[in-house]
């Protein structure tokens, strides 16, 4: 509304100076206080609530399964079969958890030989069921591989403080291996199990060649070993005089004859000839187990380096052989090898026929 | 209706918003603090800083319905703070009678502010307006320099109506007294 005075205090006003010199203080000053948009997160209370509970509620769900997850799995993993999943679970967490316990590297040695065993078995088990995949040959080879390195280094362990208890340490594995060899190879020769018989024949040269050379250089603790061993052998053959089947009784026959040329000093042709012969007469041999359990061979004083080497490993393979006979005697093999695996093992691959090395004709030849 | 009466949500329409406030309002305001304190550079001050004020209601988000009466009302409470600032003397003690008491308001039917107002030299009266009691000469400069109506300037001074009025009739009667006198 106009007033009266309107006229009068027109002119009453800021100058451009004042005016711009005003406006850019309050310039300035909105520049040090810049307009915020406060956007009020006012969510109800009862909702604040039930986030919070679902947060929790989520937490937890996800912990249990976690903690479910970690329990459960060793369990679960122990039936499982090489070429499952849980495979590798059982073998490198469930297996060295149950060694955890042990302190000293013989004992390591012992439990590791068993796990060996444990392929061993496994590896019967696929072929029986017929579910010997390429997984589960890969697994075996890497596993049978990985004990056998366990075992070396726990050797090399007990050489820093007893070198002759680790020579014969070393010669133990290598016959360990060479049995394992032996018994793959019977197991899988209808499988196409390539890289396994690779696996367990490259582990078992290189004991044999580990322990050759630790033994080359304590010739004299060897012999005296060798001794002991063959003493050993014989004692066991004697036990089994009349419980060994005619094959059986001619390898037994053809080792010691070659342990025997060995320790006489004879070469690998010389070994071959002395083989045979002992190899044909199955019943003189059982006499000369009589004459030998009392008698002990001449051990050659001169026996060259590299056979008193081979001798040790020899014997200790041979001992092997003996024990195992005698357990299949005293054991049945079903208590031992489980006959058919864990329902979830069970893989589809081709049928494999199964071996049937007792029954068949040119088996028995071998 | 401007800008400057809308709402204003978002962060850079505050500001312009308020930039043109400034625009818009600055001389009246400044007329006002004039009129009121007899002294420019104080007025300037006090300019500055309802301006400043305001701003900083604007950042704590308080909603601006109308920037005129808002601005006002700031500087109308920063020049009260002047006064009591310069006098002791309370505002309502240089106030004759009780404003609320109705046999006052019969003055109001006798001399009409246009009547009044059109008997009183503009230009002298200007000069001696700091001669009358502050609130007389709150109502009149908003009454006949800011052009608010009694109604607005009620609302600004949180007031009645018939006070604003009788202020107004009182501080124009005041005014061409003192006039009278000096002549």
């Amino acid at each position: 509304m106009k007033s009266p005075w309107s006229t009068y205090v027109q002119d009453t006003k800021l100058n451009t100076t004042e005016r711009e010199e005003l406006r850019a203080r309050l310039l300035a000053y909105m520049e040090y206080h810049p307009y915020r948009v406060l956007v009020p997160q006012r969510v109800p209370f009862l909702e604040r609530i039930m986030q919070r509970a679902n947060a929790a509620r989520m937490i937890a769900s996800a912990s249990m399964a976690v903690f479910i997850a970690i329990i459960a799995t060793p369990f679960l993993a122990e039936s499982a079969n090489p070429g499952d999943l849980l495979y590798a679970v059982k073998t490198r967490v469930n297996e060295p958890l149950q060694g955890i316990t042990l302190s000293t590297p013989e004992e390591k040695i012992a439990f590791e030989m068993k796990l060996l065993e444990k392929r061993v078995l496994e590896t019967q088990l696929l072929v029986d069921t017929g579910t010997l995949s390429v997984q589960a040959e890969e697994d075996l080879s890497k596993n049978i591989k990985r004990h056998s390195g366990e075992i070396q280094k726990n050797i090399e362990e007990i050489a820093t403080t007893n070198t002759e208890e680790a020579i014969y340490a070393k010669a133990d594995l290598a016959a360990e291996l060479t049995k394992t060899q032996d018994i793959v190879t019977a197991i899988v020769s209808d499988q196409p199990a390539e890289s396994l018989k690779k696996a367990v024949t490259e582990a078992k040269d290189v004991a044999v060649e580990l322990a050759t050379v630790a033994a080359t250089s304590s010739q004299e603790q060897v012999m005296g070993h060798v001794e002991r061993e063959l003493s050993r052998a014989y004692e066991l053959r004697a036990s089994l005089e009349r419980k060994l089947s005619e094959e059986e009784v001619t390898e037994v026959a053809r080792r010691f004859s070659r342990i025997e040329a060995l320790l006489r000093g004879e070469t690998p042709v010389a070994l071959a000839t002395s083989t045979e012969a002992a190899s044909t007469t199955s019943a003189s041999s059982s006499e000369m187990v009589v004459v030998q359990t009392f008698v002990a061979p001449e051990i050659a004083t001169s026996t060259p380096p590299r056979a008193s080497d081979d001798i040790l490993t020899r014997i200790k393979t041979l001992i092997t052989y003996l024990s195992n006979t005698a357990l299949r005697q005293s054991v049945p093999k079903e208590e031992v090898i489980p006959e058919t695996p864990a329902p979830e093992a069970v893989v589809e691959t081709a049928p494999q026929p199964k071996a049937e090395a007792t029954t068949t004709p040119e088996k028995a030849t071998e | 209706m401007s800008l400057l009466d809308l709402d204003i949500p978002s962060g850079s329409h505050q500001e312009d918003a308020f930039i043109a406030a400034f625009d818009e309002y600055n001389d009246a305001l400044f007329r006002h603090a004039f009129f009121r304190l007899s002294d420019r550079e104080r007025a300037i001050e006090l300019v500055h800083d309802t301006y400043i004020q305001a701003w900083s209601y604007v950042c704590k988000g308080v909603a601006i319905g109308s920037y005129k009466s808002f601005l006002y009302k700031i500087l109308n409470n920063r020049i009260i703070d002047e006064y009591r600032k310069q006098k002791s003397v309370s505002l309502d003690a240089m106030i004759d009678g009780d404003e609320s008491d109705e046999r006052y308001m019969t003055e109001l039917h006798d001399h009409s502010h246009e009547t009044l107002i059109t008997s009183i030299d503009a230009r002298h009266a200007l000069e001696y307006l700091q001669d009358i009691p502050p609130q007389y000469r709150e109502a009149v400069v908003l009454r006949y320099i800011d052009g608010l109506s009694p109604k607005e300037i009620a609302e600004l001074i949180e007031t009645t109506e018939n006070v604003v009025s009788l202020r107004i009739h009182r501080g124009l009667k005041a005014l061409k007294k003192i006039l009278e006198t000096k002549q």
